[in-house]
């Protein structure tokens, strides 16, 4: 798993998660730079994003289940090229790849494309998660072109 | 009563663009006094009220009544309905059974927005506002993040970066192009051109569409709907009262909807029933709605389908079942969408050129198939129509509602 980190700034002036009782473990591993995933003990269903209940249709185990380390790399399913920003800091940005990433576990995260021209991606891009430190406390899982 | 049919007997809006800046309350009442007007009911005989808001809160409808001057005597069924794009179907349901089961006899049904969405989405043209974190302030109103922490960190803007997902998959599937996209936008303005309440009239080609700016890839700006200031308002009641009316009743015979996941992550995985963002379950929403109206896809005379986006309007086409899927593309092609087409889409200009209401829209499309079927649409008159169907969509292709629609 790549590990780059940005060095840690105060200044991150975008968007912060707050972690949520259920969420906060996925963020402590992602400070960490490991990509975790919930997967029920009972019937083994691996799941994104951070909640309670199994999400099998067929399972409803609750608060059980192991956070599992993830390989961090994957495929793009489908993304967009911002050209228009929510706020000024964002627009300093422009443009820029905010996707879907379909990991090889088979779970799907949102996250943003980085580390090429936003022109060279394309569905099924193979890529691998790079974690920035936005904070003392997050580090946010994007992903890159994965190398060779 | 239970197996009553149901119609709408009294529609109404505003002009769009609320260039006075009335509060979204103040448009609502407008648009009351105009559908109860109509309808040849009085103010008292309203007995049931449903508001239609983006707002979380409750409190536009009790606001609206009091408003209204209903205050002082009791409403029998009260409530606000807050599920975006699907509101006005999902308060259809409400209403259907608040008929049958007596609880009301007249059920106004009002949406709208002020317009302060425009001035957001302008604002972000030229974004001025600080990031201030989005967490943070959805926080601050004491609501959960829960999902938001795993999307708004990665900047999307708005709903607009959500639908691109939809569209760039859709294209890479099925090889829609954007000149099918701009199908939809072209047929759209084709039709405002001659409806005097359109914001946007000019005549527009699929080039001037995909010639625009890009606001997210593969959306150009004029595959995005244009937010405006306005509110609608209808009135649901039972075949008993529909007949003695104002005007001839105009019967919702089809309710239909179907839910899938909100988190981008999770609409995109595919589903063991087979959904996943560009298979949505629309499919489901259109077959209820369909098997209880008692007709099918080809029976539908004119379609008004929630175009928050031109990829919006393809979905439906696809998942309702008037094109099978990943053929929306081609369907929208060759004029097929616009009066005097196979399947005459939203003969107002929908939401992509008469204006977006916020969650009034909803509404306003409910009202154009009425006024289709009732034969009031002049030049926009769609011939002999018998039959329409309103599609509703939110989320990201989440939430989908189908409500059928038929003339005597």
């Amino acid at each position: 798993m790549a590990t780059e980190s940005d060095a840690a700034s105060s200044e991150y002036r975008r968007e912060i998660p707050i972690p949520s009782p259920v969420s906060q473990p996925y963020w402590d591993a992602c400070k960490r730079h490991e990509l975790r995933a919930q997967r029920c003990r009972t019937c083994n269903w691996l799941w994104m994003y951070p909640s309670r209940m199994c999400h099998s249709p067929d399972c409803s185990s609750l608060d059980d289940y192991d956070w599992e380390l993830l390989a961090g790399t994957g495929k793009v399913w489908t993304f967009t090229v911002n050209h228009r920003a929510p706020n000024v800091e964002w627009a300093e940005e422009l443009p820029y790849v905010f996707g879907v990433i379909e990991l090889d576990e088979g779970v799907m995260i949102t996250s943003n494309v980085i580390g090429c021209d936003p022109s060279e991606v394309h569905i099924g891009m193979e890529v691998e998660v790079v974690f920035e430190d936005i904070s003392d406390e997050i580090a946010l899982p994007k992903f890159r072109p994965r190398s060779a | 009563m239970a197996d009553q049919r149901l119609a709408i007997v009294g529609i109404g809006g505003t002009p769009y663009g609320n260039p006075e800046g009335h509060p979204v309350t103040s448009l609502h009442v407008e648009a009351a006094k105009r559908a109860i007007d109509d309808s040849g009911l009085t103010k008292r005989d309203i007995d049931g009220l449903i508001i239609c808001d983006h707002s979380p809160d409750v409190k536009t409808a009790y606001r609206t009544a009091e408003h209204m001057g209903m205050a002082t005597w009791p409403k029998q069924f009260l409530t606000a309905v807050t599920n975006g794009g699907v509101a006005a179907a999902m308060a259809n349901d409400l209403a259907a059974h608040a008929l049958r089961s007596g609880e009301a006899t007249n059920v106004l049904i009002v949406g709208g927005g002020s317009g302060r969405v425009r001035r957001r989405a302008q604002e972000a043209l030229a974004p001025t506002t600080p990031a201030q974190s989005y967490t943070e302030r959805v926080a601050g109103r004491g609501q959960e993040t829960m999902s938001l922490e795993f999307d708004v960190p990665y900047g999307p803007f708005g709903v607009i970066s959500f639908y691109a997902l939809v569209a760039q998959r859709h294209m890479y599937e099925y090889g829609t192009t954007s000149e099918q996209l701009a199908a939809v936008s072209v047929a759209c303005r084709k039709h405002a051109y001659l409806n005097p309440r359109a914001l946007k009239r000019e005549p527009i080609t699929i080039d001037d569409v995909i010639n625009a700016p890009y606001i997210c890839e593969p959306f150009h700006l004029l595959d995005c709907c244009l937010p405006a200031g306005g509110s609608d308002a209808y009135i649901v009641t039972t075949e008993d009262r529909a007949r003695d009316l104002r005007h001839p009743p105009i019967w919702m015979d089809g309710i239909g909807h179907a839910h899938s996941a909100y988190h981008t992550g999770l609409l995109c995985t595919r589903s063991d029933y087979g959904f996943d963002m560009v298979r949505q379950v629309g499919k489901v929403a259109g077959e209820r709605a369909f098997a209880q109206a008692g007709i099918e896809p080809k029976d539908i005379d004119l379609v008004q389908l929630y175009d928050s986006f031109t990829m919006t309007v393809l979905m439906q086409l696809e998942d309702f079942g008037f094109a099978p899927k990943g053929e929306g593309g081609p369907f929208a092609e060759g004029g097929r969408l616009e009066i005097g087409g196979e399947l005459p889409l939203n003969t107002n200009g929908g939401m992509l050129s008469m204006g977006q209401s916020g969650v009034g829209s909803t509404v306003m499309f409910m009202n154009e198939a009425v006024a289709q079927l009732r034969g009031d649409c002049g030049d926009l008159q769609v011939p002999d129509a018998k039959h329409a169907l309103v599609g509703s969509v939110s989320g990201t292709m989440s939430n989908y509602g189908a409500t059928i629609f038929a003339a005597d």
